[in-house]
């Protein structure tokens, strides 16, 4: 799959898997997007930046179609979310993985019982199968022989760990990870780190990626888009976002305290 | 490289609406009008809670929805959660409430000289009302609670997020499981009820009262007709509905951490005995007059 350096790839394009047009969304009059436009073509890693509560994760939801927007368009897989019947969403859905900041993992289920609910539930496959792939998706992210834990008895990195082999169960063609490194101590955010180029390298899979930690943005990036006060304000290469002059850019890759982003300015999740 | 003109000015929240409940939690009427719509939202939330379930039943009838093993094992497993357990907590009251009523009632019938008419009366009573909201009131706070709890902290974790991002419907596996259970549960619980009502004012009558063991019953089941276990069995019926989908709609509207979750549980309690006691008194009546 080799990767078109023009940005002006016209929308419809069989490379791109997914269009974002002038996406915005508010919570009880709050707005937290306001014109949010992107693409992430097919292979590529794609890492949304930005300070916390400046919409990140709402902005992955909308992606994944759990959250409607205000206004603007999703387009994936070629198919706009707006007009696609439950069953379309669903099928959608099955080809991409979501995985979550925290896990979510469903604490009444085992590990293993997490990994293949979705097989359980949307394959024919039978129960020795299912514990096969479970196996496996477990080996790709390193924690072979922990199917009988439950996610209470998991440290936060194999929780994450344990999310993302969730999230890769039915081999989606896009993941969407949500801060996958947040919290974690240095090594675990470079196993994380390594495991998402990995992933990317042997499955081919498209990512994006929110994230605040500047480390491991850098080390997944192939393109990166700034968010800022509901805007992608700047986007461009990790190089280009290195040497970029912009201010919210620059405030944010140095780390510095003063500048166009304003810590006072609570805007998230409800 | 794309740059947009940032802009200085930060995006100005637009004036959260002041709520409902700040302007007028300060009077009486006020409060009233509050909690009619809290009533009132829940009752439409339900609704369209149950509309999604029952759509899923269709479809499971109709061969287009698949039951795993696994969400078979669900069902069992909270059939055993709302039913199995409440079993002895069951039992136990309304043995004293077949006790109280014998007791209460000896006085008033001996003055008529009809004591030996105190099982009917009991018999009646028990399988007409007491035994299915006795059943109903402690599914309330087994099942009704521990679901609103259940949900709620699912909620909370964003599990019920992640169900809806694989693509697996949240009505179909949480709410389906617990209706199910919930309205297969509450007919065997009524009826045990009603056997042990009745047996709490046999052993009262027999023992304290001296009536005839064979009178006593012979009384009782003299006065039971098959429309008295009908009525009763169609009242918890719908009061199981009603728990379950108030507990589930609860679970799922909860916002705010471990705090929400306690509150969800609470309002799920509350809501559901004003909804049993509710729904009994419209049931009553439309049986007073439509089915005499």
């Amino acid at each position: 799959m080799t990767e078109t350096a023009t940005t002006a790839t016209a929308p419809g394009t069989t490379d791109l898997v997914l269009t974002v047009e002038h996406v915005a969304k508010s919570f009880a009059g709050t707005p937290v997007l306001t014109d949010v436009s992107f693409v992430v073509r097919r292979g590529e890693t794609a890492v949304i930046m930005g300070p916390s509560g400046c919409g990140k994760s709402t902005l992955l939801r909308i992606l994944a179609g759990l959250y409607r927007p205000d206004a603007g368009r999703v387009v994936l897989f070629g198919q706009d979310l707006a007009q696609l019947s439950r069953e379309g969403l669903d099928a959608l859905r099955k080809r991409c993985g979501l995985v979550f900041q925290f896990g979510a993992l469903y604490n009444s289920l085992t590990v293993g019982e997490n990994i293949a609910l979705s097989l359980r539930e949307h394959t024919e496959l039978a129960e020795e199968v299912i514990a096969i792939m479970v196996d496996m998706k477990l080996q790709l992210v390193g924690l072979q022989g922990i199917q009988e834990l439950l996610p209470g008895e998991l440290s936060g990195g194999m929780h994450k760990r344990v999310g993302l082999a969730r999230a890769l169960a039915l081999d989606p063609e896009l993941l969407l990870y949500d801060e996958p490194t947040a919290g974690l101590d240095p090594v675990m955010t470079g196993v994380i780190d390594r495991l998402i180029i990995d992933l990317r390298r042997a499955l081919g899979v498209t990512s994006v990626v929110v994230t605040h930690d500047m480390r491991s943005a850098f080390a997944l990036a192939d393109r990166m888009l700034m968010l800022h006060q509901g805007e992608v304000v700047a986007e461009g290469t990790p190089q280009e976002m290195q040497k970029s002059e912009h201010p919210v850019v620059k405030q944010f890759v140095s780390g510095a305290p003063e500048g166009p982003i304003q810590v006072d300015r609570v805007v998230g999740l409800p | 490289m794309r740059c947009s003109p940032l802009s200085t000015e930060r995006p100005k929240p637009t004036p959260a609406k002041a709520p409902l409940f700040r302007a007028t939690a300060g009077t009486a009427l006020g409060y009233l009008g509050w909690e009619t719509l809290e009533a009132l939202r829940t009752l439409g939330g339900m609704t369209l809670l149950a509309g999604a379930a029952f759509r899923w039943l269709g479809q499971f009838a109709r061969g287009r929805a698949k039951l795993t093993r696994f969400r078979w094992a669900a069902i069992v497993a909270q059939m055993v959660r709302v039913g199995v357990d409440a079993v002895p907590i069951i039992c136990l009251t309304i043995f004293f409430i077949g006790v109280i009523i014998v007791l209460q009632m000896a006085h008033v019938l001996d003055q008529f000289g009809v004591i030996r008419y105190v099982g009917s009366v009991l018999g009646v009573s028990v399988v007409r009302e007491l035994g299915p909201l006795l059943a109903a009131m402690v599914m309330s706070g087994f099942a009704g609670a521990a679901i609103a709890a259940e949900i709620g902290t699912m909620n909370v974790s964003e599990e019920i997020m992640a169900l809806r991002a694989a693509a697996l419907d949240p009505v179909a596996f949480l709410v389906v499981p617990r209706l199910l259970a919930c309205m297969l549960m509450i007919p065997v619980l009524t009826v045990m009820a009603d056997f042990v009502g009745i047996l709490g004012g046999f052993t009262t009558a027999v023992g304290l009262l001296h009536i005839p063991a064979n009178v006593y019953l012979e009384k009782t089941i003299e006065y039971l007709v098959n429309k008295d276990m009908v009525t009763g069995l169609i009242k918890a019926e719908a009061f199981a509905m009603l728990i379950c989908l108030v507990a589930c709609y609860q679970g799922f509207r909860v916002t705010g951490g471990a705090q929400g979750v306690g509150r969800a549980t609470t309002q799920s309690v509350v809501l559901s005995v004003v909804y049993i006691i509710a729904a009994d008194c419209f049931f009553t009546t439309l049986f007073y007059f439509f089915w005499p």
